[in-house]
């Protein structure tokens, strides 16, 4: 956020500051619905707080005392959208994301990537709307969340391409096995043996942020072994794209300025990216090759 | 010194009087209508209530976003007209309620913070003067390269800095940040926008420099950078401060590592830095230079640490705490994903972050002492004992200053002590104050038995401003004041910008 709008209104300190200075949830909307909830600033926070947990919480109560409601009324028609109530058998289920659904081949690839131990399949129903509602923070009903969890009751494994949602999903499905689709490839030498000094490897932020501290070391690791550029900024935090999610929806932030940051001064030859949404923001910006990590595999 | 000599010194106000606003809606009518936006609703002018220090608060009548010069000179022209004041604001690191404003307008400079050209040959930089140096670090460093010295945290800001100084750990060598500005774009107290270095307006350039935000507004700075290099990173372990600021003085003048410092924990385990750009440079020091030092090894002065508490069972408790302190902070000073083959790959991070987790808190508590080689230690003795008499437990932050000959005219007025040669060195003095809460009575009556002793040593105050106001005339003496006040009076004849922080 502070790299687009250099203005301390959008920030944490200035939203909090602001609040103690009894601001209005409208006053404080734009910040609040600006940030991109990548949590760097929660793995930044010397105080170790939950800033992200705080932005998510002051959303929803902003859209529930806001008198501007058309984000929650476009969220909302999109979440009435998608149901399915069809129940999986397989063990392990990718929940893709539109992004990654929308290019078949490197699906494929996950899908065969991510099946060493037993055959991946991929789910009907990702679940896209319950992550940007979420993200917005708007309620999701009882029917709709039910029809997104009841197929996923009985599975052991489940590959996540959203965070907002894998974060979710964690307390609604204690007992599965959860990973996000990017770094689980991440962790697979066939395809990271392919990496060399002339690639920028694009982190997932949100992903990365979330469990920083065990993936801090691995991708600090990958960088060191294969000489690649990664993009972390200085302090070990992953630069986002802003692509996808809320902002992709209502954007705030200009995803395009985003990603000339993350590429300025780097001299790469190519582009691999973790996640979809982020390898589409890439390749309309950039006009290197930009590979989806599972592309590696034939690459 | 006797217990009145103090006497009859008039003591900064940790608020001075508000300014009542006798113009402000005329004024404030006419900058709308130049099209700047001027930020009144109490969310915003709240944002801004206090500094670092936390001991001081005010709020302005309104916000300006700095965007461009142009933009500011026109802000300080309307205000210089309408006789309204302007506190400029960087990170807000200040302690005395420097950046905070008593009224008027409070100028954001945040918002001037993107870096203009890397020029690779000539070794320079142009940039805005909101930037934080962290950020202008993640810039240079995709080209390889990186600033000379700027201080140890994260929200400071370049315009900021070069008008206090601004220190770093290599500082011995290269001097304070504000040496490294070749030039400067200001806005003038009356909005001019004027381009001055040692060259172009120098008398201009002279009174910026080090001139805590007197005679104008930093907008753009180049400003001198070098090479990356990863760090080669070395700790000493004392436990007398006399003999480690002798050890730290020694070297300096050796000239025999690129990096040096001494970090406390009381006075009890005293650490001095020492750290190297290059392999050469630790190989020469290792082979010639390490003998001269006193300090020890970190297994040894355990040892030695422990067989000292062993000894003094009732002492137990700081026993607790030193050994506690340590398991905290030492893997925050060499994180493993900032290392590579022994070497510390970002100082200022991995520094930066150590001084927010374990330094950092509500309150900024950091008054601070600069002297010439000659008063040092005892300056620091001095202070320590302060420290002991208001804190069980501080920590206490010393660094040499290169002077540069060629820059005695930015160093008039500035924190520099008008008697030191060669180096100067500063003292920050650093309560831990934890979760306990202190009145701010207390604490302020900490901070001003800290300068008080830097009154009666003759010596300055590396922070000064706004404590300052009180002390200066002593400090630097009358002629010099009242030369830079009349010159002051002449640039801002409405006294408008950063009003109450020295004059």
């Amino acid at each position: 956020m502070w790299q687009q709008r250099r203005d301390v209104q959008f920030s944490p300190q200035g939203i909090a500051k602001a609040l103690q200075h009894n601001a209005t949830h409208d006053e404080i909307a734009p910040a609040l619905f600006s940030c991109l909830l990548c949590g760097a600033c929660d793995v930044l926070c010397p105080e170790e707080i939950d800033i992200t947990g705080m932005i998510s919480a002051l959303r929803k109560e902003a859209l529930l005392q806001s008198s501007n409601a058309t984000l929650k009324e476009a969220v909302k028609a999109h979440l009435a959208q998608a149901t399915s109530d069809i129940r999986i058998e397989e063990n392990t289920i990718v929940l893709a994301g539109e992004a990654l659904r929308s290019t078949p081949a490197t699906l494929n690839k996950v899908l065969t990537l991510l099946s060493c131990e037993t055959s991946a399949a991929l789910a009907i129903d990702d679940g896209d709307d319950i992550a940007l509602a979420l993200e917005a923070g708007i309620e999701i009903s009882d029917h709709r969340l039910h029809a997104f969890l009841e197929p996923l009751q009985k599975v052991k494994r489940l590959y996540v391409s959203n965070v907002h949602l894998l974060k979710q999903l964690r307390h609604w499905l204690p007992a599965t096995e959860l990973f996000t689709i990017g770094h689980s490839l991440s962790q697979l030498n066939t395809l990271t043996s392919k990496l060399n000094k002339n690639d920028l490897y694009l982190i997932e932020a949100r992903a990365y942020h979330l469990d920083h501290k065990k993936k801090v070391r691995h991708y600090s690791q990958l960088r060191h072994e294969r000489g690649c550029h990664i993009n972390l900024d200085l302090q070990c935090n992953a630069i986002p794209t802003a692509a996808g999610g809320l902002n992709a929806f209502e954007p705030q932030l200009d995803s395009a300025e985003q990603v000339r940051w993350i590429l300025s001064g780097r001299n790469v030859q190519r582009i691999v990216a973790e996640c979809a949404e982020d390898r589409r923001a890439m390749s309309q910006v950039s006009e290197l090759p930009v590979l989806h990590i599972a592309d590696l595999m034939e690459a | 010194m006797g217990p009145d000599a103090l006497q009859g010194i008039p003591r900064q106000q940790t608020n001075p009087k508000r300014w009542q606003g006798e113009q402000w809606q005329t004024f404030a009518t006419a900058l709308q209508q130049t099209g700047i936006e001027l930020r009144v609703t109490q969310s915003n002018t709240g944002t801004y209530v206090t500094d670092a220090g936390g001991l001081a608060h005010g709020m302005p009548h309104g916000v300006v976003i700095a965007r461009s010069a142009t933009q500011v000179a026109a802000l300080i022209q309307l205000a210089q007209y309408h006789h309204v004041p302007v506190t400029t604001r960087g990170g807000g690191l200040t302690t005395e309620g420097e950046s905070v404003a008593f009224g008027g307008v409070l100028l954001d400079m945040t918002g001037m913070s993107r870096v203009r050209h890397i020029d690779k040959e000539a070794l320079t930089v142009r940039t805005e003067g909101g930037i934080f140096w962290h950020l202008l670090a993640e810039a240079l460093r995709r080209e390889g390269l990186d600033y000379l010295s700027a201080p140890l945290n994260l929200t400071s800001s370049v315009g900021g800095t070069i008008g206090v100084g601004g220190i770093d750990v290599n500082s011995s060598k290269l001097g304070c940040s504000a040496d490294q500005a070749i030039s400067l774009q200001v806005v003038t107290p009356i909005g001019e926008i004027v381009e001055c270095s040692d060259q172009e307006n120098s008398e201009l350039f002279q009174r910026v420099i080090l001139g805590y935000g007197q005679f104008g507004i930093i907008t753009e700075a180049t400003l001198r950078i070098r090479p990356y290099t990863p760090l080669r990173m070395h700790y000493f372990y004392y436990s007398s401060l006399r003999v480690a600021v002798e050890d730290l003085m020694r070297i300096d003048r050796a000239q025999c590592c690129d990096y040096s410092g001494i970090l406390t924990m009381m006075d009890k385990a005293i650490t001095l830095l020492v750290a190297f750009d290059s392999d050469e440079r630790e190989d020469e020091f290792l082979r010639q230079h390490r003998k001269i030092l006193r300090g020890y090894g970190e297994l040894p002065f355990a040892l030695r640490t422990a067989a000292y508490y062993t000894l003094r069972p009732w002492r137990v408790k700081e026993a607790l705490y030193l050994y506690q302190r340590k398991r905290q902070l030492f893997p925050d000073l060499q994180p493993t994903h900032h290392m590579q083959k022994g070497q510390m790959l970002d100082r200022t991070v991995v520094f930066s972050r150590a001084v927010w987790k374990h330094w950092g808190g509500r309150q900024m508590v950091i008054p601070d002492l600069a002297c010439s080689i000659d008063k040092f230690i005892e300056a620091v003795e001095r202070g320590n004992a302060v420290c002991k008499k208001y804190f069980p437990h501080y920590t206490l932050y010393c660094v040499g200053i290169k002077l540069r000959e060629e820059h005695r005219p930015h160093y008039e007025l500035s924190c520099f002590p008008p008697d030191a040669t060669g180096w100067a060195y500063g003292c920050e003095f650093e309560p831990m104050l934890g979760d306990d809460n202190y009145s701010r009575d207390q604490l302020q009556s900490f901070k001003n038995a800290i300068y008080d002793i830097g009154v009666d040593l003759g010596t300055s105050y590396y922070r000064f401003g706004g404590m300052m106001k009180g002390y200066i005339r002593r400090a630097l003496g009358d002629e010099v004041v009242n030369k830079h006040l009349a010159m002051k009076r002449q640039a801002d004849p409405a006294m408008i910008l950063n009003r109450n922080v020295i004059f």
